[in-house]
C-alpha cells in the first residue's frame, strides 16, 4: 500500500545495476527490509537515504524517485 | 562471537520471546502477589510463571547482548538502527504509551468498585506498556522481512 504519492524506480534500476536488495542495503548502510519496503512504496525514505540510493545506483535522484500526478 | 547473518531478524525474534514471556509472567506474578489464588491453582500459575521467565529472560539478555555488539560493530549498528527501525521504534513507543493510558484508564474507575492493591496494579499498568511496545515493535519489524 502506498504511503504517499511518491513513486520510485528502485527495483528496475537495482536490477539494471545487477545488485540484490542485500547488496544495495550494504552499500547505503541500511537493512535489506528497508530496501524492500522502499521498493514496495511502503516506506518513504529520507532525503539522505534517497540521495545515497541514487549515488549507489549511479542515477539522478529525480530518475529514481518521482511524484505521481 | 560469530557474525550474525541477519541481526534485525534476531532482534525481532528476541522481542517476540520477551513479549510472550512478559504476557505469561505479568498476569501470573500479579495473581501470586495479590494472593487471590486457591491452593489448587497456585502450582499451575507457578508453572506459567516459570515458563514466562524462561522466555523473557533469554529475550532480555539477548537484546542487551545484541545492543552491546552493535555498539562495537558499525555495520550491525547501521542495520539495527536504520531509518525504518527508528520509525518502527517511535510507532511502537506510541503504542506503548496508549497501552499504559488505557490500562490506567480502566483500572482507575474499577478501583472505585473493587478493592485493588496498589503494587500489583502499578506493576501491571507499567508492564502492559512494555509488553505493547515490545510486541508492536516486533510486529512492525516483520514488514519487508521474509523470515
Amino acid at each position: 500500500m502506498a504511503e504517499s504519492e511518491l513513486g520510485n524506480r528502485l527495483k528496475a534500476l537495482r536490477s539494471d545495476a545487477g545488485l540484490t536488495q542485500a547488496e544495495l542495503a550494504a552499500l547505503v548502510g541500511v537493512s535489506r527490509k528497508t530496501i524492500n519496503t522502499v521498493e514496495n512504496e511502503v516506506f518513504t525514505p529520507s532525503t539522505t537515504l534517497a540521495l545515497k540510493l541514487a549515488r549507489a545506483l549511479n542515477a539522478p535522484v529525480e530518475t529514481l524517485f518521482f511524484l505521481r500526478a | 562471537m560469530p557474525p550474525l547473518k541477519n541481526p534485525a531478524r534476531t532482534r525481532r525474534r528476541l522481542m517476540f520471546s520477551l513479549a510472550l514471556g512478559l504476557a505469561m509472567l505479568m498476569p501470573s506474578a500479579i495473581l501470586l502477589q495479590t494472593g487471590a489464588l486457591g491452593a489448587n491453582h497456585t502450582t499451575t500459575v507457578l508453572i506459567i510463571l516459570a515458563v514466562g521467565l524462561l522466555l523473557a529472560a533469554p529475550g532480555s539478555i539477548g537484546l542487551t547482548v545484541l545492543q552491546l555488539r552493535a555498539l562495537r560493530d558499525r555495520s550491525m549498528n547501521q542495520e539495527l538502527n536504520d531509518e525504518l527501525s527508528t520509525r518502527n521504534s517511535v510507532r511502537a513507543m506510541a503504542v506503548g504509551y496508549v497501552a499504559i493510558a488505557a490500562a490506567a484508564g480502566y483500572t482507575l474507575p474499577l478501583s472505585v468498585f473493587i478493592d485493588m492493591p496498589l503494587a500489583p496494579v502499578l506493576t501491571g499498568v507499567l508492564l502492559s506498556g512494555v509488553l505493547a511496545h515490545v510486541l508492536s515493535f516486533a510486529i512492525f519489524e516483520r514488514q519487508g522481512d521474509d523470515g
